[in-house]
């Protein structure tokens, strides 16, 4: 879409406010603490973190710092409830105990702010599992829908950056609602869906429409920046041929390195919390005497219990086996099952690992141990 | 296994929610083993029971709820879809629910999930069956729709092992089969015992020595892992082209449509793409399936 708009900064913050009339809106801030900077719902955050007067820098909103973790929790929370069922008694046959399930969904209208072209590009990749295969997933799908996704281009690139290495830009704006370009006093605002417009036209009163000779300025000075960035962050992290990482991680399946480079992983699960596309997730009950619920609750592929079975048999019982197959699930099953690498080079599990594993040099060492 | 046959699979798909189970009454419980038993349970809406259907090797997820859910293989006669059979060994949490359940209490079922074995395609051919202990279940609704087409396909045979004769599930139907002319039933156990007259010695020693003939023949096989792996070896020294060797794998599942990620051996999902697979496809995957 072609439409272009700009919006001064200081009316940032009131048009996030007046969206959080009818929306939840999440934006970038620092927690109470001090120590990392999440997306939080703005209309709790005062009760969440604290936040009293004067406090307003714990906002992030120019988002130069990445976020801990990834906005999946919006769309695809940690913990969610399934369905509800109760035992009731037949009052005709009181030896007759029935089930009653159901099902109650909640799914806000909700609104992102803030996100990087790799988060977007995860929530992608998420749209994919959970609304492609033998079935949608009606729980995610629901949230999705009512989910706008307002981005911020990125022209700081971090040391554990490496978008570009697996098919990203640091301007890459192409799965999300709204992207914005910081500049001078003002963000340019480039819609790019039916979603993204409709918000931009109900925010008549903080968007501001450019005309058409600015709007091909700024969207040249967007792709100029896009580009820089994008060299920027190559020289650090060269390119991979996306194409053949599939092919050569199943020739290196057996590579003797799989067992030095998995041998730290102490198996927390770090790394898949703050993944914005890891998506499995395991299925639980809890009951208090005669009802309860069904939920379900993330999950993470290198923890022992994540293939244990109750025989006792375990396929991967050693983390060789588990590290190497968290490896392939982004850069080659998924590759071969959806057509793209699970990875967006955030590089956040890069920067949590408490052992300090990097995923780009573990891939680099065994792919290297294979080549002629 | 061509994808096809995925899309065809209806009850749980034509669902809005894959989540939500079906309610079903256990009508009977039978102890096959000191550890093993075997419900039967019928769906208790009359509509959903009616326009059920399932194929043999499908799987469901069955729930006691508030214990959870676990995945089993549908092991009763496809041909008669109004009474599900499940067969479940005490282990842990769930298998101890399903395991307690008495007639008139109700659990959940999502199903059918999964593909079958491409029974068609073996029309015209001899099929072998190789089962271990609990490993017969997902290979009971095969021989029952082979006994039901019995002209469709040329000789029977199944070798069936166990740790002894009380560990055997389906004693009932072993009588049976032993009686059939329309069946070759073989069975061993790990030592020998009183009053044992078959086979002693472990299954895939017993199938090396029974040598069966690759030619025009179908071999299908489930046991525990380990029976798994080195009855594939003696049916490759057999002989056997991998393209018509079979066998059903089992993954800790959760959601069974192809989203929750559990049940990944290499590329594929046990739960979409299996859980029967050809031992040629299997060979395919470089992550080992055993």
């Amino acid at each position: 879409m072609e439409t272009i708009y700009t919006l001064k900064k200081q009316d940032l913050k009131p048009w996030l406010e007046s969206l959080a009339q009818d929306s939840d809106v999440y934006v970038p801030a620092r927690d109470r603490d001090n120590s990392l900077v999440d997306f939080f719902n703005l209309s709790e955050i005062k009760d969440d973190l604290g936040f009293g007067q004067g406090q307003e820098k714990r906002y992030v909103l120019d988002l130069v710092e990445k976020t801990k973790r990834s906005p999946k929790q919006v769309m695809y929370p940690h913990w969610e409830d399934l369905l509800d069922f109760s035992y009731e008694k037949d009052p005709e046959n009181i030896e007759d105990e029935k089930i009653k399930l159901s099902v109650s969904q909640e799914a806000p209208n909700s609104i992102i702010f803030g996100l990087k072209s790799c988060d977007c590009q995860a929530i992608a990749k998420m749209d994919a599992v959970f609304g492609q295969g033998i079935v949608k997933d009606p729980y995610y799908m629901k949230r999705r829908e009512n989910t706008v996704l307002i981005s911020l281009g990125c022209d700081t690139v971090f040391e554990d950056c490496f978008c570009t290495a697996v098919g990203g830009s640091p301007y890459g704006f192409d799965h999300t609602d709204l992207g914005l370009m910081e500049d001078g006093d003002h963000y340019v605002v480039f819609v790019y869906t039916k979603k993204g417009n409709a918000l931009a036209q109900a925010s008549n009163s903080y968007l501001a429409k450019a005309d058409a000779k600015d709007g091909q300025d700024y969207k040249s000075r967007m792709q100029e920046r896009g580009r820089k960035a994008s060299e920027k962050m190559s020289s650090m992290w060269p390119k991979t041929a996306v194409e053949d990482m599939a092919e050569h991680l199943n020739k290196a399946f057996d590579a003797s390195q799989w067992k030095k480079v998995s041998q730290q992983c102490i198996s927390c699960g770090a790394c898949t919390f703050v993944c914005p596309t890891c998506y499995c997730f395991d299925i639980r009950d809890d009951k208090d005497n005669r009802q309860g619920k069904r939920y379900r609750c993330w999950d993470f592929c290198t923890s022992y219990l994540y293939t244990l079975e109750a025989s006792g048999h375990n396929p991967r019982e050693d983390i060789q086996k588990r590290y190497k197959n968290k490896v392939n699930c982004k850069y080659n099953y998924n590759f071969q099952r959806q057509g793209h690498l699970y990875c967006v080079g955030c590089g956040r599990c890069v920067e949590v690992c408490p052992v300090d594993m990097d995923i780009r040099q573990i891939v680099a060492a065994v792919l290297k141990s294979k080549q002629p | 296994m061509d994808k096809t046959n995925i899309v065809e699979s209806k009850h749980v798909m034509a669902k809005e929610n894959p989540y939500l189970p079906s309610v079903a009454v256990v009508k009977k419980t039978i102890k096959e083993t000191p550890n093993i038993i075997s419900v039967q349970v019928m769906l208790e809406d009359e509509s959903e029971r009616d326009s059920f259907s399932f194929k043999p090797g499908q799987v469901a997820q069955l729930s006691v709820f508030g214990s959870g859910e676990s995945t089993f293989v549908i092991n009763s006669p496809a041909s008669d879809p109004s009474m599900l059979q499940f067969t479940v060994m005490k282990v842990g949490v769930n298998t101890t629910a399903i395991s307690n359940l008495s007639p008139g209490e109700r659990v959940g079922i999502r199903a059918p999930l999964g593909n079958w074995f491409p029974c068609q395609a073996w029309e015209g051919k001899k099929i072998l069956i190789v089962g271990g202990g609990i490993g017969l279940a997902p290979l009971r609704p095969l021989i029952f729709h082979i006994l039901e087409n019995r002209k469709k396909y040329k000789d029977l045979t199944l070798l069936y092992a166990a740790k002894t004769p009380d560990d055997r599930c389906y004693k009932a139907d072993l009588k049976q089969w032993e009686a059939s002319k329309d069946i070759n039933l073989a069975q061993t156990i790990d030592t020998a015992c009183h009053g044992w007259d078959e086979e002693v010695g472990l299954c895939p020693h017993v199938l090396e020595k029974m040598k069966p003939s690759p030619e025009g023949t179908v071999a299908v096989t489930c046991g525990p892992p380990i029976m798994i792996k080195f009855t594939l070896e003696v049916l490759k020294k057999l002989n056997f082209d991998s393209s018509h060797v079979y066998t059903t794998l089992e993954r800790r599942m959760k959601c069974g449509v192809g989203k929750c990620g559990r049940c990944n051996i290499g590329e594929k999902f046990v739960c979409v793409d299996g859980p029967v697979f050809s031992l040629e496809e299997l060979e395919k995957i470089p992550e080992p399936f055993i």
